[in-house]
C-alpha cells in the first residue's frame, strides 16, 4: 500500500506539487498527465530521491524504480548490473541467480544476459531497467515513462508484463500517452500542474465522456456550437473529432479514456 | 560494499581511456626517474627531483577521480541508485577505493626509484630509505589522494568547470603560482603566505633539500597534507548526508573538526618550516640579510669574565627553546655582557636564588644586569637559528654560531657574510638535548642525547646524520651526502703543516688528529671564497665544508686565515694559496717584463676595474687585466725556478704577513731575489 498524503515540492519558485494526496492499494495505477505536470517529481518523492518540502509518503520497504532516464555503466554486462542491483537489495546471494535470470526472462533479455550494457539498444537498455525495477519482488513498482523508447513491440511486451504482475504490488506508471494506460491499468490518476484533478479508471472516464464526443464533417466547421473542444481533425476521412456538453452538428461518437482525459484537461489547456 | 568495489573495479579496468592513461603516467613516470638517474645527482637532490612527478599524481587522480565517479550520472543511471539509501554513497567510495592501489603503486614506483639509486650508489645508510618512504608519502602519495577527494568531490559538475577547477587546483599547488606571485604584496599580505596553504607538492626551485636535514618535512607539512585529506573527505560525506544515513554526517562533522585541528597547526606554524626556504621576503636566507643590512653591529668588546660551566637544556622541536645555566668566573661585576643570536628571544633570565635579574638585549647582545653580582645565571630563551636549523627533523648547530650565551660583545656579521665566533676559554658544559632524533656532538656522550666535558665550544648535529670511524678520527655527516671524508686525512694534514710551517716560518700549531670532524651541511653553504665558515678548528672537534677538503685546503685556510685580507694583495694571496693547495706548475720561459704588468698596479684586482666607466675601455681593461694576471702567475712560477719554491713560500708569506707592506705585491714579486 502506498499512501501519499498533501505533498508539496517546489523548485525555487515553481511549485511543482501542490498538496498530492493519494492512497493506492493493490493493483496498476496509471499516473496520466500532460508533460510537465509534475509526473516525474512526485515519482521521485516517493521513491525518495527527493525529499518533499511538506506532506507524508509512506511506502512499503521494498520498491522497484525505474527512472524516466535510465543508464547503466556500459562497462558492465547485464547480468552484472543486475547482480549489483539485486546486491542493493539485499537479495541473498543463494537466490539471487533465479530472480535475475527470472526478471530477465520476462523482458525478453535472457539471453542477453553476458551482453555489454553498451553494446545494447536504447531500448534494451530500457528493458534492462524495467527488469532492475522488478527485481526481488517489490511490494511498489514505480514506473516512470515505462514505455518511452520502445518500439511497437516491445512496448505490448511491456503491458503484458505489468498483466502478469495484476494481483501482485501496487504498480505505478507515469505516462503522457493515454493509450498506455488505457489496456493496462486498472486505475487512473489524473495530475495537472501538481494537482489530482481525479481518480478514477478507464471505463468511468469513458462513460465520463459518453455523450460529449461528436463526429462533425468538416465542412459544418463554421455550424459548431461553442464552447467545444476540438479533439483533432481525422485526415482520412476530414472529420473533426469535438468534444462538447452541448449538441453538435455531427454524429456522436463512441467515447474513448482518452476523450474522458480531455474532458478534465480541456478547460484548463 | 564489496559488490560495489566489483562493479567500480570492472568500470574501471574495462574501459579504455582510464587504464590507458594510467599506464602513460606510469611510463612517464618511470621514464623521469630513470633519466634522473643519469643525472649524476646526489641521493638527495635525485629525490627532491623525483619528488617533483607529485604534481603529476595530483592532475591524473583529479581527473580520473572526476571521470569515474561522474561517469553514472552522465549516463543517468545515478538516479536510480538513489531510492536506495546508501547506495550512491557506496558507490561513490568504492570508485575512490579502486584508484587508491594504482596510487599506491605509482607512488611505490618513485619509491622505488630512490631503492634503486640507493643501491646503485652504494649506500649503507638504511634510515635514509625510512626518509624517501616518508617524503614520497608526503609529497606524491598525499598529494595524490588530495587530487583523487577533489575529482569525487566535483562529480555533480560539469566536464569544463570540473577540469577548469582541477587546473587550477594543480597550478596552486605547483610552483607556477610562486613565480608568479614572488615578492609581491597584496593589501600587506604576501600570497606566498596564502599560496603555502597549497603547497603540497615540492613547491619551487629554490626549494631545496641538504644531506643532513634532506627533504623538508616538518610536522606541520604532514598536518596541511592530512587538512586536505580529512576536508575533502568531510564535504564529499557532507554532500550525501542524507543518502548514507546517520552516521555519514556524524563521521562528516567528526573529519571536519580533524581537518580544522590541522589547519589550525599548520596556522601555527611559525616558522618551524624549511619551506620557508622559498622565495618569501621573510624567508629562511634571505630575512638574515635583510635583518643585517638593517642593523648594524653594536660596539664590540671582550669581557672582563668568563663563563667556566654551561648547564644547556635544549629541546629542538619547531623552535630552539633552551634553558642555560652559566656559572661565571667573577660574582663581582654589576653587568654581564653576552652575545647570543638575534633570532632567539629571552623569556626570563634568573640568578641562582631564582630571582629574576633585568637585562637588555640589543641585537645580537644581550646584557644582564646583577646589582648584587651574582655567581651564576639561568636565561631562558627561545626561536630561530636561521640556517642554523634546530628542529624535529634535524639539528645544525655549529659551536661557531652563539646559540647560548658567549661572553663579551662578539661580531656575528662582517663584509656581508657570516662571522664564526671561536678561541674561547675552555668551560666544562653539561648538554641535553630533547629531540626525537639521535644528536651527535663534540663532547662524550653520558646517556641518549646527553653529553658533558670540557671544551672551546659545543657543536650539535642531528638528522641523517652519522658518525664514521675511520682510524683514530670519526667524522659526523650525512651518509647520503656527497662528502669526501676519504680526502679528509687529519694526520697527513698535521704533516703537511709542520712542513709548511718549516718552510713559512709560522709558529702557530696545528694538531687535528684525533679532533671530530663535523661535515657542514649545505644549508650552512660554508664553500664560498673567503667564507670563514669552511674550516673552522675547536680545541676538540673541526667544522669542514661539504666540497672538496683535503689536507691542503685545510692548512692553507689556517695559515692564511689570520694574514691581512686587504685588496691590494689579493693577487699575490691568491697565486699565494693555489701553490699551497694544487701547486703552480713550471715556468721555464723569460721573465715576464715589468711593465706588462702596470696594470695590476693602477688596478689591484679584478673588482677594481669597474670605476671605469666605459663600457668599450672596460672590456679591454679587462682583457688587459686577465692577460697580465696571467702573467703574474707566470712571474711566480718563475721566481720558484730561479730562488726555489721554498725560498719564495717563506717570502711571500712573510710579505703577506707584513701589516704595512712597504711595496706592492706586483714590485714586490718582480724584484724577490735582488732588483734588476
Ligand atoms: N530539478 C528541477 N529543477 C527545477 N525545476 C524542475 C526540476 N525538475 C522538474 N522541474 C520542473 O517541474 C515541473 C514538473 O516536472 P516533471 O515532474 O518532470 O513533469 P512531468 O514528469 O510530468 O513531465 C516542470 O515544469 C519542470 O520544469
Ligand atoms: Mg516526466
Amino acid at each position: 500500500m502506498l499512501e501519499v498524503s498533501h505533498v508539496e515540492m517546489r523548485f525555487g519558485q515553481k511549485e511543482v506539487l501542490r498538496g498530492v494526496t493519494l492512497t493506492l492499494h493493490q493493483g496498476v495505477y496509471g499516473l496520466l498527465g500532460p508533460n510537465g505536470s509534475g509526473k516525474t517529481t512526485l515519482m521521485r518523492c516517493i521513491a525518495g530521491v527527493y525529499r518533499p518540502a511538506a506532506g507524508i509518503i509512506r511506502t512499503p520497504e521494498r520498491i522497484g524504480y525505474l527512472p524516466q532516464r535510465f543508464g547503466m555503466f556500459k562497462q558492465l554486462t547485464v547480468y552484472e548490473a543486475m547482480a549489483y542491483f539485486a546486491a542493493l537489495k539485499q537479495i541473498p546471494a543463494r537466490t539471487q541467480r533465479k530472480a535475475i535470470m527470472e526478471c530477465l526472462e520476462q523482458v525478453h533479455l535472457a539471453d542477453r544476459a553476458d551482453d555489454r550494457i553498451g553494446a545494447l539498444s536504447g531500448g534494451m537498455v530500457r528493458r534492462v531497467g524495467i527488469a532492475q525495477a522488478l527485481l526481488g519482488c517489490p511490494e511498489l513498482i514505480l514506473a516512470d515513462e515505462p514505455t518511452a523508447g520502445l518500439d511497437p513491440e516491445e512496448r505490448l511486451r511491456f503491458k503484458n508484463v505489468i498483466s502478469n504482475l495484476r494481483g501482485g504490488p501496487t504498480v505505478v506508471l507515469s505516462t503522457h500517452i493515454v493509450e498506455d494506460v488505457e489496456s493496462t491499468c486498472d486505475h487512473i490518476i489524473l495530475l495537472y500542474s501538481g494537482k489530482v484533478l481525479a481518480e478514477s479508471t478507464a471505463d468511468d472516464l469513458r462513460a465520463q465522456a459518453a455523450g460529449k464526443v461528436f463526429s462533425v464533417p468538416a465542412d459544418k466547421r463554421c455550424q459548431l456550437q461553442q464552447p467545444y473542444h476540438l479533439l483533432r481533425e481525422e485526415a482520412g476521412t476530414g472529420t473533426l473529432r469535438v468534444l462538447s456538453d452541448l449538441p453538435q452538428p455531427g454524429d456522436l461518437a463512441a467515447p474513448t479514456v482518452e476523450d474522458g482525459y480531455m474532458l478534465y484537461i480541456r478547460g484548463r489547456m | 560494499m564489496i559488490r560495489s568495489i566489483r562493479v567500480s573495479n570492472r568500470v574501471f579496468y574495462r574501459g579504455l581511456s582510464l587504464p590507458m592513461s594510467y599506464g602513460l603516467v606510469l611510463a612517464a613516470t618511470l621514464a623521469s626517474l630513470i633519466r634522473l638517474t643519469q643525472g649524476a645527482l646526489s641521493p638527495v637532490d635525485y629525490l627532491t627531483d623525483s619528488l617533483k612527478l607529485g604534481i603529476f599524481g595530483v592532475l591524473y587522480f583529479a581527473l580520473a577521480g572526476y571521470e569515474l565517479t561522474s561517469m553514472l550520472r552522465k549516463l543517468g543511471g545515478q538516479e536510480c541508485l538513489s531510492a536506495f539509501p546508501g547506495a550512491q554513497c557506496g558507490l561513490l567510495f568504492s570508485h575512490i577505493l579502486v584508484l587508491l592501489p594504482l596510487l599506491a603503486v605509482w607512488s611505490a614506483v618513485i619509491f622505488g626509484g630512490q631503492v634503486i639509486y640507493f643501491f646503485q650508489q652504494g649506500l649503507d645508510y638504511p634510515p635514509y630509505l625510512l626518509h624517501c618512504l616518508l617524503a614520497v608519502m608526503l609529497y606524491c602519495l598525499l598529494p595524490g589522494l588530495d587530487g583523487l577527494l577533489l575529482g569525487a568531490l566535483l562529480e555533480r559538475t560539469e566536464r569544463p568547470s570540473a577540469y577548469g577547477t582541477v587546473v587550477l587546483a594543480v597550478l596552486l599547488s605547483s610552483s607556477v603560482c610562486d613565480e608568479l606571485f614572488a615578492g609581491s604584496s597584496l593589501f600587506g599580505v604576501s600570497p606566498m603566505a596564502v599560496l603555502d596553504w597549497f603547497h603540497l607538492t615540492v613547491p619551487n626551485g629554490n626549494w631545496m633539500a641538504d644531506a643532513n636535514y634532506g627533504v623538508p618535512m616538518e610536522f606541520c607539512r604532514w598536518c596541511l597534507a592530512a587538512f586536505w585529506c580529512l576536508v575533502l573527505t568531510s564535504v564529499l560525506l557532507w554532500q550525501y548526508r542524507r543518502d548514507g544515513g546517520r552516521a555519514v554526517p556524524i563521521a562528516a562533522a567528526i573529519l571536519l573538526a580533524a581537518a580544522l585541528l590541522c589547519a589550525a597547526r599548520f596556522a601555527l606554524r611559525g616558522e618551524d618550516d624549511l619551506l620557508l626556504k622559498d622565495s618569501r621576503p621573510d624567508g629562511i636566507l634571505s630575512s638574515e640579510y635583510q635583518y643585517r643590512a638593517n642593523h648594524p653591529t653594536g660596539e664590540l668588546g671582550v669581557a672582563d669574565f668568563s663563563v667556566e660551566e654551561y648547564d644547556l637544556k635544549i629541546t629542538a622541536k619547531g623552535a630552539l627553546k633552551v634553558s642555560t645555566t652559566v656559572n661565571l668566573s667573577r660574582d663581582d661585576l654589576r653587568e654581564y655582557r653576552f652575545t647570543l643570536y638575534h633570532g632567539y628571544e629571552v623569556s626570563s633570565v634568573t640568578d641562582e636564588r631564582g630571582a629574576a635579574l633585568p637585562f637588555t638585549r640589543d641585537g645580537d647582545f644581550l646584557d644582564i644586569s646583577a646589582p648584587d653580582g651574582a655567581k651564576a645565571f639561568t636565561v631562558l630563551y627561545s626561536g630561530k637559528g636561521w640556517k642554523y636549523i634546530a628542529n624535529e627533523q634535524a639539528i645544525t648547530l655549529p659551536g661557531y654560531f652563539p646559540y647560548y650565551p658567549i661572553p663579551g660583545h662578539l661580531a656575528l656579521w662582517a663584509d656581508g657574510s657570516a662571522q664564526t665566533v671561536t678561541g674561547l676559554p675552555p668551560a666544562r658544559f653539561r648538554v641535553e638535548v630533547t629531540s626525537p632524533r639521535t644528536v651527535f656532538s663534540n663532547l662524550p656522550k653520558t646517556g641518549h642525547n646527553q653529553f658533558e666535558g670540557v671544551a672551546e665550544a659545543v657543536t650539535l648535529y642531528a638528522g641523517l646524520v652519522d658518525e664514521t670511524v675511520r682510524g683514530r678520527a670519526s667524522y659526523i655527516c650525512s651518509p647520503v651526502g656527497r662528502e669526501q671524508i676519504e680526502s679528509i686525512d687529519l694526520e697527513r694534514a698535521d704533516r703537511l703543516w709542520q712542513e709548511w710551517c718549516e718552510i713559512t716560518g709560522e709558529t702557530r700549531t696545528l694538531d687535528l688528529a684525533g679532533k671530530t670532524v663535523f661535515i657542514q651541511p649545505d644549508t650552512i653553504s660554508a664553500c664560498g671564497k673567503g667564507d670563514s665558515e669552511s674550516v673552522v678548528i675547536f680545541d676538540d672537534h673541526i667544522l669542514l665544508a661539504n666540497m672538496n677538503s683535503t689536507p691542503e685546503t685545510i692548512c692553507a685556510y689556517y695559515l692564511l686565515e689570520y694574514l691581512p685580507s686587504d685588496a691590494e694583495r689579493g693577487l699575490l694571496r691568491d697565486v699565494f694559496k693555489q701553490d699551497l693547495v694544487v701547486g703552480i706548475g713550471n715556468w721555464s720561459g723569460e721573465k715576464p717584463d715589468y711593465d706588462a704588468l702596470q696594470i695590476l698596479r693602477e688596478y689591484p684586482s679584478m673588482d677594481a676595474l669597474n670605476e671605469i666607466g666605459d663600457e668599450e675601455q672596460w672590456f679591454a681593461a679587462v682583457e688587459q687585466y686577465t692577460s697580465a694576471s696571467e702573467r703574474f702567475h707566470a712571474l711566480y712560477a718563475w721566481q720558484c725556478s730561479q730562488l726555489g719554491r721554498d725560498t719564495v713560500l717563506r717570502e711571500v708569506y712573510q710579505y703577506l704577513k707584513d701589516s704595512t707592506p712597504s711595496q706592492d705585491q706586483v714590485t714586490f714579486l718582480y724584484d724577490l731575489g735582488g732588483a734588476s
